[in-house]
């Protein structure tokens, strides 16, 4: 801290300066609200279009219909552009530890998605009562990324 | 004997936080991980001169850190309240509280 000769009545009057602090930190919580729910938007839908792609890589990729395949495979590149480029567009401010918590998820999430793309090379016929559960386990991470608040 | 002074909180405060703006720049920023400069400039209302100045002087003394990125062509400048800042602050305040409540 600098030698402070400088008191609030040389500027600010101590009682304009704790209302200057609760404005600006009354938008700073306003802030805070509003990065969750686009940060959330983005981690959920990203988490959804991952477990999608894995059911079509299991249920959609055996077929061996070209179209089918490079249908599911486009819609997914353009789902995931399209929704990090809307984040980055509207993305004002972010929570308190957002960046980690996602970085966490997403790592989880990809673990689970590259787990599964191994499974499903396995002979066995695909059963959607194993699929569908570890589809939504494969999105969970991401999601719970999403959900979990911040602190502070 | 001599009685041991109890210092006013008046020394408590923080040059760099008697000002209105740098206060609720830094308030604001200890509220999230990081913001826009373009938010945030909206909601302290104020231009971007002036939150480009307070910025510099709040960087300069270790209290916010500025990230320059880019989405698409245009460039974004990320403000962030650092370790040292939010600390500073939390002592500006107990401080002032101080000051307030001893009126």
């Amino acid at each position: 801290m600098s030698e402070n000769t400088e008191t609030p009545a040389a500027s600010s009057s101590a009682e304009e300066l704790l209302t200057a602090a609760e404005r600006g930190g009354g938008v700073g919580d306003d802030l805070a609200r509003d990065a969750a729910v686009n940060d959330g938007a983005f981690a959920i839908t990203l988490a959804l279009l991952i477990a999608s792609f894995l059911l079509a890589v299991e249920f959609v990729f055996p077929s061996r219909n070209l179209l089918l395949m490079f249908g599911s495979v486009v819609l997914y590149g353009i789902g995931v552009v399209a929704v990090v480029l809307w984040n980055q567009r509207r993305r004002r401010a972010s929570r308190h530890g957002w960046a980690k918590r996602y970085a966490r998820g997403f790592a989880i999430t990809m673990a689970f998605y590259a787990i599964g793309v191994a499974l499903s090379v396995a002979p066995e016929p695909s059963s959607i009562v194993f699929w569908l559960p570890y589809a939504l386990l494969t999105a969970a991470p991401l999601v719970i990324a999403a959900l979990w608040g911040g602190r502070r | 004997m001599t009685e041991a002074k109890i210092p006013h909180p008046r020394h408590g405060l923080d040059e760099q936080l008697n000002a209105p703006v740098r206060l609720s720049l830094l308030a604001l920023l200890a509220k999230v991980e990081n913001a826009e400069f373009g938010t945030v400039r909206d909601a302290l209302d104020v231009s971007d001169s002036v939150l480009s100045k307070q910025v510099t002087q709040l960087e300069t003394a270790g209290y916010v850190h500025a990230a320059k990125g880019y989405v698409g062509k245009r460039p974004r400048t990320w403000l962030s309240a650092t370790e040292v800042g939010r600390d500073a602050l939390r002592r500006h305040l107990d401080a002032l509280r101080a000051v307030v409540g001893g009126l």
